[in-house]
């Protein structure tokens, strides 16, 4: 965040740039005529904000229209967010003021939607439109209106709020062909290349569609995107013509063309593709498999009665546009202390796995126990196809995937009664060479409900765990399978083991014995899923023996036992009732849900067991969320320490840890689903020098966040002295295995000017020690590490970019930060 | 079985004949007819009567009674089997005899139905393999029932048989004759029958290619083991090695004697086949990885000592190894670079270790690096021992950096101990998880333990870090001045898990941390619930150098889990003249009970102290120490 020092500056800055327009006017900027914008990249898109007034809602400004507003409550602090669903390159932001103007705001711009640089300070006088004109592109996903001084008695109100880049290669073609029309009067298909985001296209209500777009010219390009009304494709692919020198128009079936893009968890909204850069002319769409899960529910048609509809289908060579960068990549835990298996967490930029099939098929086909008796159960993973496991096999070089697959709950009549397998969980397979390409399995779902444990929930939530030359099963290796059995009454908790994750034993019930309902359970594990056994921590107990965290509606049921696939009554402590000591797993985690406990994370006998715990009990109140309802975060995630000797109490509770671990944001899409912000983690591995930690979002969809396992530093934070712009993070040492010596690095910042030269450099060495030899040992976050740059070495507008990297080999070792001031042209037109 | 006892109430009728004399003029008559129809009912005879018959003659079993009836009742009490004819009488005439009767009478339900019952024996008592108890009046003998069987004994004793072995019920009752008295109830006695356990076998010794050993009271037959496991079986006191052993590699003998009703003895001491005298510096230096070996006389090393991995027998034979320099800068350092189902006895070792370690997280001990599997017995260690860590954390003890699974008896450290980064313990670094037992029993650390480093780096005057659920430390101490970080105990600096009982510390203990810090007199950190400190006693001075929120002295320990769930301490005690600070570091949140502060006083045991153990007469020494 800025300093007051920094606002202050800005001040400065932009008293004289009000005045020397002319100036502005003289720097490469784009043209004022709107021809060479592209399309409002704000228009229907999420966007989060003070509360509003009477029926003027948030969503109102971005509807392209006139005659509607958002209307702010009556403060002075005010903020509106959008979140312009894919990093954009923007020159500009036009706000179409109400009567009830600012007569102060910023207007803000991020990459994380939690810091935000001020791009531009204006102040009013009267009712106008303002285009607020940037120098250069900046790039961005975030834009924010902040009131600073209201004009008038009410609040703030706009009726639009604009945002606008550079136009795309295809914008003004021809779209030669497309499958169908659902009226082609209304919502032609040549919408979709018009440079509006307000026109569109819609098919019929069917699926394999396509379209065939004519640039009308050979264009290199590196990036498509598509603009999606409600009915979005959740399957489809891209084609580019490989002739080049081709006149006629393709038809679909040519065998010139060539797939280079293609996606299977369509989320629509906006979907930004890449492609390795190619030339072509002509491109194709192909568009498999519409929208598939009851989300479709709100345009008041079923899945399978929507078209496919697209706004604008747009073209980029998106690495040639040149564009100042700002702020960093979202980042959860940042620097959090060594115990933490993983800090600086950074979600993949693509969904692994979305939810596929018709729920309709499953209509009167599926209806009980004995009609999935085989295992084939249409519709299966029609709803979701979220909460995964995943370990990497050794062996056979494969990762395995089990997911679990979900029935929607009424299939035939969204307003009927549920049927008695609605809503009902499966386990399905999938799976991948690299950790986040996943392919499914041929035999989906591969454990699906047959106890009466399971009739009605039916099986979820699974966990692998490994046993190699495991003496209880003939020596083999054995992965396990935990999953919570629920028949709609109560949940206990199943087993299952495999050996190669083509036959399925299905055990059944853990703990038959235990009286209460059990779910969730994790056993500790090492970073790479294999069991670990520990020194019994139980009085009166001796040698070793396996564990598992596990409970319904809460962490602290904690089980003991030498098989896997049993444990006995007896050997289940609640730990709530045991009487222990105050800071027990129970009271710091009443309501939340085990998810991972892992130890030797470090080294073979680690002392320290770091558990991942999710639930609403870490909702922050203090977020606003305009979004669907719900205060703050529905389901997040927490991390916690316990240690073999006593995996009863907890000891991270009094060091400052960045909690929640990682949150669900209030816009992102994928966060949004059969349960809206809710992340559940089953499974965090290991592999290489990256902490994998794949989890459910939205309850809906498969999605993966990953940390570097070795060496961790927070995005550099920048900050103004006097003198010196300052920017600091930690240094956390925390290699494994073989290597603790300590580690040189050196903390590096470039200075650019706005047109990307670099006018200056600072490099600071440091030797970082392993985070063992520290004082606070495995509650350290780090060493600090800090660089200043002499503000009088600094241009009016530049951009620094700071990072962290491995002295000896070059290698940047955490993710860039950008400090950009940037001053825009602020154009008001009276209305 | 009743008795029948007749009294006989048989009353004999003489009965004479009297002829009478008429003469005259007689009418000759019939002849007397037999009586016929001779019956018993009860106790009454009855016959069909004869015409012109008088009377009517009975034979009751050979004695005659006359009746003028045709019936006769026998008299009361009269009981048995009988033999009854009738003749009919007139006169001096008689008719033949009747059909004989035969019948049995048995007595009447006494009308006093209950006889007496007899007494219960009374005054059991078990002694010398003979069970006794009062006579019981009237008794005509005694039935014991013991594991099953029953006996009968005329007397009040009973030898309890032989081969019967652990608790048993007896029950004795009397016995009474079935008429006028009962069998009593019984009265039992629960009783233990110590199964005898053989002597240990003594006095191996090899001559002539026979093993000799002396013989064991009790015993049938002898199990001869070979490198621990079981080779042959003898019946006498001696077993002739057979050519495979006496020209093989060296073996360790051992022999158990066992018999049908007795526990077999624990195994004896080892001797060794094939042993090696060492009696130079160069002999010592040859010592190979599985080898037998004796010191045959003290050495003075002239070179840097190399750590040598070592799993065989070393016997010191109470020789001293000085002079010894350890600066090896890589693998696992100490005298030993490892130890694995070795054994080591009776030898003292003197010397420095001054180390520099570039390998991840390394082991270093004075006597052995990383212990596993292995009995140490007699073993002094006197060093001085530097080591600095360049990578991780090491493991440090001033005998045994790593232990697992081993027995270790009077075995002793004496030295100033610095370290920079490990986990250090005057006696041993660390001892975690379990594959069986580990017993340190009677072993000491004097000198002082100085630990630069974090949280990671636990300090303890005898062990640095604990977690091992099988593992206990009884009748041993640690005098030594305790310099640490974070977790530091004059006794462990980190206890997870594991038992110790009978032990003490002494010696300053501070702290360097200027954030977190658990400092107590006997322990550090106590971390988890399998644990237990009973009989154990903290004498030092706790201090920090730092406060704060997180910086938590305690007389005994540092911090301590809370809550009712199980009480950890024992007995514990710490000594309040010497230190003021509560008992534990953490007393709000934590739970201290079973310690309390007192002053310790020559020639006052505390309360649940042994004198068997402790030494009365000092302030605070183990009995053993002298």
């Amino acid at each position: 965040m800025l300093s007051a020092a920094h606002e202050k500056g800005m001040k400065k800055l932009f008293a004289i740039l009000l005045i020397s327009l002319a100036a502005i006017t003289a720097l490469e900027v784009i043209a004022q005529d709107s021809d060479d914008y592209g399309v409002d990249l704000a228009l229907g898109r999420r966007v989060v904000s003070s509360p509003h007034t009477d029926s003027n809602y948030n969503v109102r400004a971005l509807d392209g229209r006139t005659d509607t507003r958002y209307a702010s409550i009556e403060q002075d602090d005010v903020f509106f967010y959008v979140n312009l669903g894919s990093v954009e390159k923007i020159g500009k932001v036009l706000i179409d003021w109400e009567a009830a103007y600012a007569a102060r705001y910023e207007v803000k711009v991020s990459n994380d939607a939690e810091n935000w640089t001020t791009v531009a300070i204006v102040e009013n006088d009267a009712q106008t439109i303002d285009e607020i004109v940037f120098p250069r592109l900046i790039e961005a996903q975030y834009v924010k209106f902040r009131g600073v001084e209201r004009a008038t008695p009410w609040g703030y109100s706009f009726h639009r709020f604009e945002v606008y880049g550079p136009k795309n290669l295809a914008a003004g073609g021809t779209v030669v062909e497309v499958s169908s029309h659902e009226n082609a009067d209304v919502h032609n298909q040549q919408n979709m290349l018009d440079n509006r985001a307000d026109t569109r296209w819609a098919s019929e209500q069917a699926d394999d569609q396509f379209a065939i777009f004519d640039m009308e010219a050979v264009h290199a390009f590196d990036l498509i995107k598509i603009r999606w009304e409600v009915s979005k494709a959740r399957n489809f692919e891209l084609y580019a013509l490989d002739d080049l020198e081709r006149v006629d128009a393709p038809g679909r079936e040519d065998e010139d063309w060539v797939r280079i893009a293609d996606s299977a968890v369509g989320l629509g909204e906006v979907d930004a593709m890449s492609v390795n850069l190619r030339e072509a002319r002509y491109l194709k769409l192909e568009l498999i498999q519409r929208e598939t899960s009851e989300e479709t529910k709100r345009t008041g048609r079923f899945p399978w009665e929507s078209t496919f509809s697209i706004y604008s289908f747009e073209v980029y060579h998106w690495d040639a546009i040149d564009a100042v960068p700002i702020g960093h990549v979202h980042e959860f835990s940042q620097n959090s202390p060594a115990w933490t298996a993983m800090n600086n967490i950074v979600l993949y930029e693509e969904l692994l796995l979305a939810p596929v099939g018709y729920s309709i098929w499953a209509d009167g086909v599926v209806t009980d126990l004995a009609s999935i008796a085989d295992g084939d159960i249409p519709g299966f993973e029609s709803y979701a196809a979220y909460n995964p496991a995943v370990i990497y096999d050794d062996e056979r070089e494969i990762f395995h995937m089990l997911y679990r697959s979900q029935l929607p709950d009424n299939f035939s009549q969204f307003y009927g009664p549920k049927p008695p397998l609605g809503r009902m969980s499966s386990m399905s397979y999938a799976y991948s060479h690299d950790g986040y390409n996943f392919t499914r399995g041929d035999n989906n779902p591969v454990v699906w409900p047959t106890l009466p444990e399971e009739d009605g929930g039916g099986i979820e939530d699974p966990r692998i765990i490994r046993v190699r030359n495991d003496e209880n099963r003939g020596g083999l290796t054995t992965y396990y399978i935990t999953g919570t059995m629920y028949n709609n009454q109560t949940t206990r908790q199943g087993i299952i083991y495999t050996h190669d994750f083509v036959t399925y034993h299905k055990v059944g019930d853990l703990a038959p014995d235990y009286p209460l309902p059990l779910k969730s359970g994790y056993y500790l594990t090492d970073p790479y899923g294999d069991a670990v056994k520990i020194n019994d921590p139980r009085p009166g107990h001796t040698g070793m023996v396996y564990m598992i965290y596990i409970k319904d509606g809460g962490y602290a049921r904690i089980g003991f036992t030498d098989d896997l696939i049993r444990i006995e009554a007896e050997d289940i402590i609640d730990v709530e009732t045991h009487g222990f000591g105050f800071n027990h797993i129970e009271a710091l985690t009443g309501g939340n849900e085990s998810c991972m406990a892992i130890t030797n994370i470090y080294g073979p006998d680690d002392e320290d067991i770091y558990l991942l715990y999710g639930g609403p009990g870490l909702s922050d109140p203090d977020i606003m969320n305009q979004q669907f309802s719900a205060n703050g975060w529905f389901y997040a995630l927490g991390a916690l320490k316990a240690t073999k000797s006593n995996p009863f109490e907890l000891t991270n509770i009094t060091f400052d840890l960045d909690e929640p671990s990682m949150h669900p944001t209030d816009t992102n899409k994928w966060d949004y689903g059969m349960f809206d912000k809710c992340m559940f983690a089953d499974q965090m591995i290991r592999f290489g020098n990256t902490w994998k930690m794949y989890y459910g979002a939205g309850d809906t969809f498969t999605h993966l966040a990953t940390s570097r396992a070795d060496y961790g530093s927070g995005v550099a934070r920048f900050s103004l002295t006097d003198t010196h712009l300052r920017a600091n993070t930690y240094a956390l040492n925390k290699a494994f295995g073989g290597d603790k010596m300590p580690i040189g690095i050196e903390f590096v910042a470039y200075v650019h000017d706005l047109d990307g030269q670099l006018i200056d450099e600072v490099v600071i060495s440091y030797d970082v020690p392993h985070f063992s030899q520290l004082e606070m040992g495995v509650y350290d976050r780090g060493i600090a590490i800090e660089l200043n740059i002499e503000l009088t070495t600094l241009p009016e507008q530049y951009y620094v970019q700071a990072f962290v990297r491995d002295a000896l080999t070059g290698e940047i070792l955490n993710n860039v930060s950008t400090h950009t001031v940037i001053v825009a042209v602020v154009n008001r037109t009276l209305k | 079985m009743k008795r029948l006892i007749l009294t006989s109430l048989m009353v004999l009728f003489t009965w004479m004949v009297i002829a009478c004399d008429f003469g005259g003029n007689d009418t000759p008559l019939p002849d007397l007819a037999t009586p016929e129809n001779l019956v018993i009912e009860t106790r009454t005879l009855s016959w069909s009567a004869v015409p012109t018959a008088t009377a009517y003659r009975l034979t009751i079993n050979g004695e005659l009674q006359t009746v003028t009836d045709t019936s006769f009742t026998l008299e009361a009490g009269l009981y048995g089997a009988f033999e009854v004819t009738v003749r009919a009488v007139r006169n001096g005439d008689v008719s033949p005899a009747s059909e004989v009767l035969s019948f049995t009478l048995t007595p009447d339900p006494d009308p006093d139905p209950d006889p007496d019952v007899l007494d219960a024996p009374e005054n059991l008592v078990f002694a010398d393999g003979v069970l006794q108890w009062s006579p019981v009046t009237s008794a005509t003998g005694y039935t014991v029932l013991i594991a099953g069987e029953t006996y009968t004994v005329e007397t009040n004793s009973f030898t309890v048989p032989s081969g019967l072995t652990g608790d048993l019920t007896v029950s004795v009752w009397a016995l009474g004759d079935g008429v006028l008295t009962e069998d009593s109830a019984a009265t039992t006695l629960q009783i233990n029958l110590e199964t005898p356990v053989l002597a240990r076998v003594d006095n191996l010794r090899i001559e002539n290619g026979t093993l000799m050993f002396d013989p064991v009271e009790g015993a049938e037959s002898y199990i001869i083991y070979v490198d621990g496991a079981p080779y042959a079986t003898v019946d006498g006191a001696s077993y002739t090695l057979p050519t495979a052993l006496l020209e093989g590699d060296p073996v360790m003998l051992q022999v158990r004697a066992t018999a049908a009703h007795a526990d077999p003895s624990a195994l004896s001491e080892a001797v060794y086949l094939g042993i090696t005298r060492i009696d130079s510096e160069s002999a010592l230096r040859a010592m190979t990885l599985s080898g037998a070996y004796e010191l045959a006389t003290d050495i003075t090393l002239t070179e840097p000592w190399l750590p040598i991995p070592f799993n065989g027998l070393f016997d010191g034979a109470g020789h001293t190894i000085e002079g010894i320099v350890i600066t090896a800068d890589q693998g696992h350092v100490g005298f030993f670079s490892s130890l694995d189902g070795a054994h080591v006895s009776n030898v003292t070792l003197i010397g420095t270790m001054t180390v520099t370690l570039t390998e991840v997280d390394p082991h270093i001990g004075g006597l052995a690096a990383l212990v596993k599997d292995t009995h140490i017995h007699s073993v002094y260690i006197h060093m001085d021992i530097d080591v600095t860590v360049l990578n991780g954390v090491g493991r440090l003890g001033g005998a045994v950096g790593a232990l697992h699974d081993s027995v270790l008896e009077q075995v002793h450290f004496r030295g100033d101990i610095e370290a920079h980064h490990a986990q250090s313990g005057g006696l041993i670094g660390r001892a975690v998880d379990p594959s069986k037992d580990t017993v340190i029993h009677r072993a000491s650390a004097e000198g002082s333990l100085i630990v630069h480093g974090g949280e990671q780096s636990h300090a303890g005057g005898f062990i640095g870090f604990m977690r091992n659920n099988q593992l206990t430390i009884t009748e041993s101490y640690a005098r030594m001045d305790v310099t640490g970080a974070s977790y530091v105990g004059g006794f462990v600096g980190y206890l997870g898990s594991g038992h110790i009982a009978d032990s003490y510390a002494s010696g300053s203990v501070l702290a360097l941390n200027s954030v977190l810090v658990h400092a107590g007199g006997f322990i550090g950190r106590l971390e988890g619930y399998n644990v237990t400190v009973t009989r154990s006693i903290a004498q030092g001075n706790v201090s920090a150098t730092h406060t704060g929120a997180m910086i938590l002295t305690g007389s005994f320990s540092g911090y301590t889990p809370g809550g009712t769930f199980v009480t950890l301490y024992e007995d514990a005690l710490y000594d309040n003249t010497v230190s003021s600070l509560d008992r534990i570091g953490n007393p709000e949140t934590g739970r201290g009970d079973g310690i309390i502060g007192l002053a310790l006083v020559a020639g006052e045991l505390p309360e649940a102290y042994s004198e068997a153990i402790w030494n009365v007469t000092e302030t605070l020494q183990l009995l053993w120490e002298d």
